[in-house]
């Protein structure tokens, strides 16, 4: 994926204009249909890598799961965005003001990341509600971004002048795409009020995935800010998100707690023996290799637009253990 | 396009013009930099022409502007603002046209000496590569923008730049090109009007002192600024760099050198032309200001039957 060229005002236009057309109303969606509770909400892996051997039963309540924590880790990361709009891109922009079109898709980029935040947000309180689950049962199962030392570390980078912010988004937004383009194999199998709420989201990450490019390249472009930044911010960008998704991830045990309060629970907790035949060892290396969805977020091998921004700005790059798959250019598979 | 001069305080001013059809259009007045002549503006002086009244001024001893250099006053922003208020009594005696300013390299600090003197005429500023002298005084303190101005601390040895460019003033040139990647020689001045560049760095820098007091308003005329980011002699400017010396200020990027009004000419012209359609005062808008400030102006007149004694 390449960024829009900072530096051409033609294709600045069109973008914005574009952007300004396209734009999801967050009040589009068939809220009153609910959710299909029957169905899943990610597509599982066939090996069931993390829970061998898990029944149909269980396996729907881990792709619900799994569906519920893939929107609250985006309404989280995206929620926080607000935090580090000054430091991250106002002072880029001050340093560097190529055109206004460039802050124009900004504020919109910002303003759609917080509706995207609201959209999940709203599906979150209306599966608790549907399912009759303790909101806040079911928050301490999810990922938590606010306060986190993941938040805190791109927040002071980026008040030192770093860029790490903007290798999180790109790999976030192409997390994001590539979620939804394998949600999109198994259409009948999925809720559609998710489906069709994913799906907007794509769209809008597709153009999102684009201004974090177009940032870097404006970053890469700019006589102004430190080198060092431009070196180390990659790997940052690419490590900084690895312990906080696994701690997060870890927060399913806590389920054991809430196995009495709802079915949905109790099934869930049903699973956790299923995870102690595998050693810690072999879990950690699972996830990171090749367990769709969080492989994709923590292992850079499997991220292919990172190269050419790395190129522009000169970034350091580290070598990260690869799955088989990514050598032989295949996308990221479910089943 | 025409070339004209007038005698102004003293000395031969040139300056070349063009207008197609009505001569009432608003005036585009262009401050070209160094090492040029007006025609530098030769893309946007065939461009504007159509819809505006394009004036661009000979600098103080290039081509037909008579050189001084017993007097270094006569090459300083003020004299030159003050040429070319004489040129434009000469074209508009009524002062009924309004003027759009636009500046390259030296040019700006002429552009923007111009609108801060007569900023009730001027309607919009264009800096093309280019800083007014706060902001290049307010760069001293830049370790880049020294290394990249080196050639200004040359110029102020006393006979030296002179010298070298009176006797080599095509390798000058050529040392312009190479350095600043300039576009290809569109004209070549002599040595003798070369020379006359240094004069205007020399004036320039005996207003350091001046210029490095604050400022104590902002322009309030809307500026744009358009560089090029392979701009060779100067860094572009941050926002909050000219938002010091100006209310309403847009910056714009393009890929592309020191010369980009040269090197893009279609690409700065819609630029230029898209800045001036939004800050233009049409015949309209003229109108119903004159129309508001009129009826405001009689409304506070008491009627004879309402004065007391």
């Amino acid at each position: 994926m390449r960024g829009t060229n900072p530096l051409n005002p033609q294709s600045l236009k069109r973008q914005l204009s574009f952007q300004e057309k396209m734009q999801f109303d967050e009040t589009a969606f068939n809220w009153q249909g609910g959710i299909d509770l029957e169905k899943m909400l990610l597509p599982l892996d066939k090996e069931n890598l993390v829970f061998p051997g898990a029944s149909k039963e269980q396996r729907i309540a881990l792709s619900q799961l799994m569906g519920l924590i893939v929107n609250h880790t985006i309404s989280e990361m995206e929620e926080s965005l607000p935090k580090l709009k000054y430091h991250a891109w106002e002072k880029v922009l001050d340093l560097y003001p190529c055109a206004p079109e460039v802050r124009e898709l900004g504020e919109m980029f910002f303003e759609e990341e917080a509706k995207h935040a609201r959209v999940f947000g709203k599906y979150m309180h209306t599966f608790a509600e549907e399912t009759g689950i303790d909101l806040k049962d079911l928050k301490a199962l999810l990922p938590s971004a606010y306060g986190s030392q993941f938040q805190k570390r791109v927040i002071k980078n980026a008040e030192r002048g770093g860029h790490a912010f903007w290798w999180v988004v790109t790999g976030v937004e192409e997390v994001s795409i590539e979620i939804f383009h394998a949600m999109s194999e198994h259409k009948q199998e999925i809720d559609p009020l998710f489906y069709q709420i994913h799906e907007k989201h794509m769209e809008e990450e597709a153009r999102h995935a684009n201004y974090a490019h177009l940032m870097l390249n404006l970053i890469a472009k700019s006589p102004y800010g430190k080198a060092i930044f431009r070196k180390k911010d990659l790997i940052l960008g690419q490590l900084l998100p690895i312990p906080w998704v696994i701690s997060e991830l870890s927060k399913i045990k806590n389920v054991k707690q809430f196995a009495h309060k709802h079915p949905f629970f109790e099934t869930l907790a049903s699973t956790l023996p299923l995870m102690s035949k595998l050693s810690s060892i072999e879990i950690l290396r699972r996830i990171h290799m090749s367990a769709p969805y969080v492989s994709w977020l923590i292992n850079p091998t499997w991220r292919r637009y990172h190269h050419s921004p790395s190129r522009n700005l000169g970034s350091w790059r580290m070598p990260f253990p690869k799955h088989d798959a990514v050598d032989q250019g295949k996308r990221y598979s479910v089943r | 396009m025409k070339l004209n001069s007038i005698y102004s305080r003293g000395l031969q001013t040139g300056w070349a013009e063009a207008c197609d059809g009505d001569k009432k259009k608003p005036i585009l007045l262009c401050f070209h930099g160094f090492p040029d002549d007006p025609i530098s503006w030769d893309a946007q002086i065939k461009y504007f022409a159509k819809k505006w009244h394009v004036v661009a001024p000979y600098s103080r001893g290039v081509g037909r502007s008579e050189p001084c250099s017993n007097q270094l006053q006569r090459y300083s922003p003020e004299s030159a603002v003050l040429d070319a208020a004489d040129i434009l009594n000469h074209i508009d005696p009524n002062k009924e046209k309004d003027v759009y300013v636009m500046g390259h390299d030296l040019g700006v600090v002429l552009a923007w000496s111009w609108a801060r003197s007569y900023e009730s005429r001027t309607k919009g500023l264009i800096m093309i590569g280019g800083f007014n002298l706060e902001q290049m005084c307010r760069r001293l303190s830049w370790p880049r923008q020294h290394l990249k101005s080196w050639y200004i601390y040359m110029m102020q040895i006393p006979g030296f730049a002179n010298t070298l460019l009176s006797a080599l003033p095509k390798p000058m040139q050529k040392l312009a090109t190479i350095l600043g990647d300039r576009p290809e020689a569109y004209t070549t001045l002599s040595g003798a009007e070369l020379a006359q560049g240094v004069y205007q760095y020399r004036a320039f820098s005996r207003k350091i002192k001046t210029a490095l007091q604050p400022t104590k308003r902002k322009l309030k005329v809307p500026v744009l600024s358009i560089w090029g980011s392979e701009d060779a002699f100067l860094l572009p400017p941050t926002q909050t760099e000219l938002n010091k010396d100006a209310h309403d200020v847009t910056i714009r990027v393009l890929t592309g050198n020191h010369w980009i009004h040269r090197e893009k000419p279609e690409l700065v012209n819609s630029l230029i032309e898209e800045f001036l359609n939004a800050n233009r005062i049409t015949k309209n808008t003229r109108e119903s200001v004159t129309h508001r400030k009129t009826t405001n102006a009689r409304k506070s007149i008491p009627k004879p039957s309402e004065t007391t004694v």
